[in-house]
């Protein structure tokens, strides 16, 4: 009895032990595939990189030798496709975030400095010697850069280095993955150092990252006005009675600024937190730090009633409202500045009213700050009806009334803002004021929530 | 002979409990959380977006304030919207070893809140807390070195943001 009772429980052990075998080797078999499906991603980016490089440097060539704007446009668009392309096979690498910061950057401006010269043309403007110049230059820099990756990639043909190993977590290197990375960290160095900083017409261009806010007006303030300018802004959205304020931080960005945490003293009502520029006490910023409930109380219109009250005594000018959308149970609007009959689109400023309370509950006012400044705005050559000839035939016109745009580049333009109909699709079609030609087309898409702008 | 009966039975009941413990077990990862509801149209690709961010703050902000969740979920808008960064929120958010809920899981276990879908929307239609960063690390358990090289903007909770 005693011996069969001992063959069964080692015949259970045994049966275990198996089974145990038997998962352990097909987890193991999972592991090693997924690694490998892996390393066979990162491989294929690295290949394309080195292959859309490759066809980088043949279309700059290209366009160096060319004689015609016509081809010219579509080969600077497909440099655009293609250095985007290199810049997403680059970030899906598993490389040092701080040794690809200038790789992407070159690879983002490259495509977008050669967008902007697309449009040049098609806007039949002319390509100026100093940027056949830099096209010259951003050539020779491309021709570089695919030397280099070819060198990298004999790591992997040559050596078996898989990209896998570079990234780990307790930071242990062969001297191949180390060579690897050191080779990309050397890379984006040279960039650093070597390529100068390109000025143009796009949302890239290092004028444009590096903007500095035109409508910070005023002397600068200390912690204890900033305190006062959040204690005066929270009566404006009746939130008034038994606050107090406190400096929580500090922040050194681009505009520089002051924490401001509103507390009521019973702690029944919820805080506000606020941003008051450092330079002219400017509300930057303001967030209602409530959690957002689902009830629906309040109408939209009565929520838009109160949010134009608001702008109206903020005392910043007149604003229009631009478009609003419901998220959760918050209505965002937005509203354009107005100047002289203008809508003034780059002056914009947010507000979201809690359809819950009724109440302002958050403020954004940095798009506004960091453009605002009073223009002198040109009359238009074009007519209104002169400007309802440019556009589609098919288009049926809704309304239509002036409006300054901003341009990728900070520029600002005055074009008529045409609203019509296909069919059931909404647009708005942008004339330029100045030359008649169509500068920009906006989908508008209606959603329960609201309508948004494509 | 009825005992042996027994305890053959017995040890045979063992190894189905033991099977189903094992199979329960595994059952376990693959248990799916229920995802909020997200609908994507044209013209609604942010929900995607918020989707995806509001995790990344689920995950990386826990236990800190509401502008703090703001904060975070700006450094991922910020990034997009910088060229030395992926210019996607995917790109950005799943660009290897950039964030540590990738790399652990928990981006994809983690149960978002109200208010972190919330941080996510204010961070997408423009509040920014952060006032620019790009970066953002906690001091208490920051791994690597060098993000202390990178200019410090402000500081919200227990985590530094910066550029």
């Amino acid at each position: 009895m005693r011996s069969k009772n001992i063959v069964i429980w080692l015949l259970i052990i045994f049966a275990l032990g198996i089974g145990g075998a038997l998962w352990f080797t097909q987890a193991n078999k999972q592991a090693q595939a997924s690694q490998n499906a892996l390393e066979a991603s990162y491989q294929n980016h690295f290949f394309n990189l080195i292959e859309n490089t490759e066809n980088l440097d043949v279309l700059l060539g290209k366009t160096l030798a060319s004689n015609s704007e016509r081809q010219d446009i579509i080969t600077f668009v497909t440099v655009w496709s293609l250095a985007e392309a290199a810049r997403t096979n680059l970030d899906s690498m598993p490389l040092d975030t701080a040794s690809m910061m200038r790789s992407n950057q070159y690879f983002a401006q490259l495509g977008d400095f050669c967008y902007s010269l697309a449009q040049k043309l098609a806007g039949d403007q002319e390509i100026s010697d100093k940027e056949w110049e830099k096209i010259r230059e951003l050539h020779q820099e491309n021709r570089t850069i695919h030397k280099e990756l070819r060198a990298l990639l004999g790591l992997v043909q040559e050596k078996q280095l898989r990209l896998g190993s570079l990234r780990n977590m307790n930071n242990e290197m062969t001297s191949e993955s180390r060579e690897m990375l050191d080779g990309f960290g050397k890379l984006d160095e040279r960039l650093q150092n070597e390529v100068p900083t390109l000025t143009y017409d796009g949302p890239f261009s290092d004028h444009v990252v590096n903007r500095k806010p035109r409508g910070l007006t005023g002397g600068n303030i200390n912690k204890k006005e900033a305190e006062e300018i959040a204690l005066r802004f929270a009566e404006k959205i009746n939130k008034s009675g038994g606050l107090t304020a406190k400096i929580t931080g500090e922040a050194d960005g681009r505009i520089p600024s002051y924490s401001v945490t509103l507390q009521s003293k019973d702690g029944v009502q919820p805080a506000l937190v606020m941003g008051i520029s450092k330079k002219g006490g400017h509300v930057v910023f303001m967030l209602d730090v409530k959690e957002p409930s689902r009830a629906s109380k309040v109408s939209v219109k009565k929520a838009r009633e109160r949010a134009e009250k608001f702008m109206s005594e903020l005392g910043l000018g007149t604003f229009i409202e631009t478009g609003h959308i419901i998220e959760a149970s918050e209505i965002f609007i937005n509203y354009a500045l107005v100047q002289d009959n203008i809508v003034i689109y780059p002056d914009m400023i947010q507000v979201v009213v809690s359809l819950d309370s009724g109440r302002v509950s958050a403020y954004d006012t940095k798009k506004f700050l960091l453009s605002h400044t009073r223009r002198n705005l040109p009359q238009p050559k074009l007519t209104e009806a002169e400007a309802r000839e440019r556009v589609n035939k098919n288009l049926q016109i809704e309304d239509i009334r002036l409006a300054l745009i901003p341009l990728g580049n900070l520029e600002e333009e005055l074009t008529y803002e045409v609203k019509g109909k296909i069919g059931e699709e909404t647009y708005y079609v942008y004339i330029n004021t100045e030359t008649g030609l169509q500068e920009k087309i906006l989908l508008i898409v209606e959603t329960p929530q609201g309508s948004r702008s494509i | 002979m009825k005992t042996k009966e027994f305890k053959i039975k017995l040890s045979i009941g063992i190894l189905i409990v033991c099977f189903l413990g094992v199979s329960l077990l595994f059952n376990e990862f693959k248990e799916e959380e229920p995802i909020l509801p997200v609908q994507g149209q044209i013209g609604e690709p942010r929900a995607d977006d918020v989707w995806m961010i509001s995790r990344m703050v689920a995950a990386e902000s826990r236990g800190e304030p509401f502008t703090g969740q703001v904060a975070v979920a700006s450094v991922i808008v910020n990034r997009v919207r910088d060229p030395k960064f992926p210019g996607t929120v995917n790109g950005v958010i799943y660009q290897p070893w950039a964030f540590s809920p990738i790399m652990d899981g928990a981006f994809w276990s983690v149960a978002p809140t109200e208010n972190h879908l919330k941080a996510a929307r204010y961070a997408l239609n423009g509040w920014d807390p952060s006032y620019g960063s790009t970066f953002f690390w906690n001091p208490a358990t920051a791994t690597s070195k060098w993000v202390w090289s990178r200019r410090i903007i402000t500081r919200i909770g227990k985590h530094v943001f910066g550029i």
